[in-house]
């Protein structure tokens, strides 16, 4: 028989006659194997989800924040800097070669109709949002410039909104619904965008928001659209320069699409990484336990070590048999650990997009490989060190 | 005898630091064996002859002498080395026969040829189902070693020793760990495995009724060869 072969077929007949003892020792792998691939697969989800949501609003948007923006972390983003105002808009609205210019303001809010109540976000904006979002009604429609220069009592629901507060989304338009309050007509329900903020959205024209939803009428961004995406570098210029006559440099931040994205999915990638670290510890926990199983495994076969040194095996081989009886032990927690993560994934899949890559089962493989070959050499190195006359003599 | 040298010792001391100095387990030995001799190490308990026996099956170092093996010196070899020859030129046979126990009859049996370094000349499976057979065993092929007697695991821990087709077979007290009768049985295999197989069989015993039925007796006292025939 093969030589590797039968060292791993040794070490599984092993494992077969002591199935609670392995179990228990690659339970902690197991765990820790787990805790990483899912961790890795919430921020890939994270990563798919954020992209897809800015997918959604097209390459040919810029983004105005108030304050630093995002280039310098979420706190610095939505604290401090400019409250943007009607005044901007309407500023805005006069540059030229802007297509869309679109105040968004947003607040969790409840949602009340007769029985039942809700809770979802308001969204304040104008009637070019939709078309920024490449927005269509599902049922009914969508309010218009007319609506919002009239502080039109109306509201457009996002599906899901609109799912649960009417069981039949196509009753719901003519319905009036309460917030703070106040109560507006549906006049539509938007299409499901599969993303949750918006599809849990009602969308108000904005000056409709500036009585008790938005007492202090400003903005928590402004999109601006142009026609093509070439234009968005010169676009941005003459955005600053507008915003500059009113705000100094660092009351803004105007950005595109694409660096927004990068600056959320770097954000994100350290949070994960710095939960992928602290995940990591219960790899390490495991990696221990082996350690200590295979110094007891050791010591309990003292007395085979010696019987298989008299008759031929050397230190090598003694060696390469605790090595492999510690990454088997490591491997197979951290295959099981992948697979119940896989299966997680699976599960979670339709609600949330959790990612599954090559790299999450190469770090799964590798890892426990990597912990069963450094927390197996020490226990594997006293076996081998043993001398065969002190091994044999062992009882 | 005209045979070759297969074991020869010259000035082998083996010494254990103690508290009120040196303790010499083994002195200043000198002993030639020959190349399919039979041969019986008699010694008390204490005597220093399984000391003398680990010695001349590479399983210790000597403090210090010369050891040869088939006309190695082992001196400078590397334990890889040391293995590869104790692997190929000595089996070992021991009072409590020494079989793994969660292995069965014929992969204990078959257990050495899976340490051998170079590629074996013959099929391992079937010389050990041969030897097997021989011993009267091969029914038992798959069964544990705590299925068997005592008799039968020795009969397996004697083909164990074979399967490597060594040129010495080294027997610690082969028979003290049976009844007289099995005992009998195991030693008239061992003379056999001389006589058949050619094989040079060290016997190493404190009884000196099994001493005397090798051809050649070593007798071994405080670490000392006393007297040989």
């Amino acid at each position: 028989m093969n030589y590797y072969l039968f060292q791993v077929k040794t070490a599984l007949r092993d494992f077969g006659r002591a199935k609670v003892r392995t179990f228990l020792t690659s339970l902690g792998i197991l765990i820790g194997v787990f805790s990483v691939v899912m961790l890795i697969s919430i921020g890939l989800g994270l990563k798919n989800y954020i992209a897809r949501q800015f997918e959604d609003l097209g390459a040919n948007l810029i983004i105005v924040l108030p304050g630093s923006g995002f280039s310098q972390g979420f706190g610095a983003g939505l604290s401090g800097g400019a409250d943007f105002d009607e005044r901007d808009i309407n500023n805005l609205k006069r540059v030229s070669d802007l297509r869309y210019v679109v105040p968004v303001f947003m607040k969790a809010s409840s949602f009340d109709i007769t029985d039942k109540q809700e809770n979802g976000y308001v969204m304040g904006t104008n009637e070019e949002f939709f078309s920024v979002y490449n927005f269509e009604p599902e049922v009914g429609e969508l309010f218009t410039e007319g609506d919002v220069r009239s502080r039109a009592k109306v509201v457009v629901l996002g599906y899901s909104l609109a799912e649960k507060l009417f069981d039949d989304i196509y009753s719901a338009v003519g319905r009036q619904v309460t917030v703070q309050n106040q109560r507006y007509k549906v006049i539509g329900v938007a299409e499901k965008k599969g993303d949750n903020e918006v599809d849990n959205a009602a969308f108000m024209p904005y000056r409709t928001t500036f009585g008790s939803l938005n007492p202090s009428k400003t903005f928590f961004a402004i999109y601006i659209g142009v026609t093509d995406e070439n234009e968005v570098a010169g676009a941005k210029e003459l955005v600053s320069s507008e915003l500059l006559r009113r705000y100094d440099e660092d009351d803004f931040e105007v950005s595109e699409q694409s660096e927004l994205l990068d600056t959320i999915n770097q954000i994100i990638g350290v949070v994960n990484a710095v939960l992928i670290a602290i995940g990591s510890i219960s790899l390490v926990v495991g990696g221990v336990g082996i350690m200590n199983i295979m110094y007891a495994n050791v010591t309990e076969r003292t007395k085979e070590i010696g019987i298989k040194r008299a008759i031929g095996a050397t230190k090598r081989d003694v060696l390469v048999q605790f090595l492999t009886e510690s990454v088997l032990l490591s491997l197979l927690g951290g295959l099981v650990g992948l697979g119940l993560a896989s299966l997680v994934v699976l599960i979670v899949q339709p609600y949330f997009p959790l990612g599954l890559n090559a790299l999450s089962v190469g770090i799964a493989v590798g890892i426990s490989t990597g912990i069963g070959v450094f927390f197996g050499v020490f226990p594997a190195r006293r076996a081998a060190n043993l001398t065969p006359i002190e091994a044999i003599r062992y009882e | 005898m005209s045979q070759a040298l297969i074991i020869s010792l010259e000035k082998v001391n083996k010494v254990y630091k103690v508290a009120d100095g040196n303790f010499y387990a083994l002195r200043d030995i000198d002993l030639s064996i020959k190349a399919k001799e039979y041969i019986g190490i008699l010694g008390t308990s204490g005597s220093g002859k399984s000391t003398l026996m680990h010695i001349i099956g590479l399983l210790d170092k000597p403090s210090s002498g010369a050891i040869r093996i088939a006309g190695k010196d082992i001196k400078g070899l590397s334990d890889a080395q040391i293995s590869g020859l104790r692997g190929s030129y000595i089996g070992f046979v021991f009072q409590q026969f020494n079989l793994i126990q969660k292995l069965t009859v014929l992969e204990n049996v078959l257990l050495p040829t899976q340490y051998a370094k170079e590629k074996l000349d013959f099929n391992p499976e079937t010389y050990a189902t041969k030897l097997l057979e021989r011993f009267g065993i091969s029914e038992k092929k798959d069964s544990y070693p705590n299925m068997l007697s005592g008799g039968q695991q020795q009969r397996v821990a004697i083909a164990r020793a074979l399967v490597m087709k060594p040129e010495i077979i080294l027997a610690d007290e082969p028979t003290g760990n049976l009844d007289t009768a099995t005992g009998e049985e195991i030693l008239k295999l061992l003379s056999s495995l001389n006589k058949d197989f050619g094989v040079t069989v060290v016997i190493v015993t404190h009884d000196k009724y099994v001493a005397d039925k090798t051809k050649r007796q070593i007798f071994v006292r405080d670490g000392m060869i006393v007297k040989k025939y």
